[in-house]
């Protein structure tokens, strides 16, 4: 065995970067998080403004990055159709045929094009917050197969204007629930 | 069985619902310790996470029956499962 001292490992750069930026959430204090409501539509908006809150109004753009795919195969003879997501399922089916091969799309609609977070008064700058309903189009998760997944709720810290979203795009494999 | 990962539901070949998969805590498998076989205990809930995988559809539809709370791991991954970006309800 060497006795010879091991060098130093100098970090590289771009790691020291990300873990400027990596943020570690205690788990345990999620149920502690205030939740924040979204409201989708005029009339639900105007209510919570009776009930005190502040609506914090956005567009609901659709990301091109979140997509899912479809097919659809159909048998020839009696005309049955089965729709899949899965590429796995290409060939299953005797019998049936590819008659709309694998195509993507946008996945998701909304009752109006702009939405708002419900800001209640008293909500501190730099406050821990659940976004219950995220109005901004991110990417939550993706699976090998080429599809991504809408972000439907995280957390996010109140910054006095908007909220800091505080998440990072995961491999989707498992699912629990 | 079925799995649409955009509404988070889970159904049989048939097109019977079986759950809707849905974790408030954002759990992970792998923060989980072993109950079990096929099972790890989620300390959120003080209850147990029944992976799915290799299971008859049957026999994940009665365990959602038998009880409404129960909780499920799946797989996308699975050959038992098939994902679906329509709806079949």
């Amino acid at each position: 065995m060497s006795n010879e001292k091991a060098p130093d490992l100098e970090v590289p750069a771009f790691l020291k970067k990300c873990s400027e930026h990596l943020e570690i959430i205690e788990r345990d204090d999620i149920s502690q998080l205030r939740v924040i409501k979204t409201a989708r539509d005029e009339k639900s908006i105007n209510q919570a403004v009776a009930e005190g809150f502040f609506p914090l109004l956005k567009q609901v753009v659709p990301s091109s990055k979140i997509r899912s795919k479809y097919a659809v195969l159909q048998n020839p003879e009696t005309g049955a159709i089965q729709v899949t997501g899965d590429l796995r399922a290409r060939n299953r089916e005797p019998g049936y045929e590819t008659v709309i091969d694998f195509t993507f799309f946008y996945p998701h609609s909304f009752p109006s094009p702009f939405a708002a977070y419900l800001i209640p008064s008293d909500l501190k700058v730099g406050e821990r917050v659940f976004l219950e309903d995220l109005i901004e189009d991110l990417v939550g998760s993706s699976w090998n197969q080429g599809d991504s997944y809408r972000l439907q709720s995280c957390q996010a810290i109140w910054n006095g204007k908007d909220f800091d979203i505080q998440h990072k795009p995961i491999q989707y494999d498992t699912m629990i629930g | 069985m079925k799995f649409n990962p955009s509404t988070k539901k889970l159904f049989t070949d048939s097109n019977i619902f079986i759950k809707k998969l849905h974790c408030p805590r954002g759990v992970q498998w792998d923060e989980l310790h072993a109950a079990g076989p096929q099972q790890r205990h989620c300390a959120f809930c003080e209850k147990n996470v029944v992976d799915i995988q290799g299971r008859e559809d049957e026999a994940v539809l009665l365990l959602a029956q038998q009880d409404k709370h129960v909780c499920f791991k799946l797989d996308i991954n699975d050959t038992n499962i098939q994902v679906i970006n329509h709806n079949v309800e």
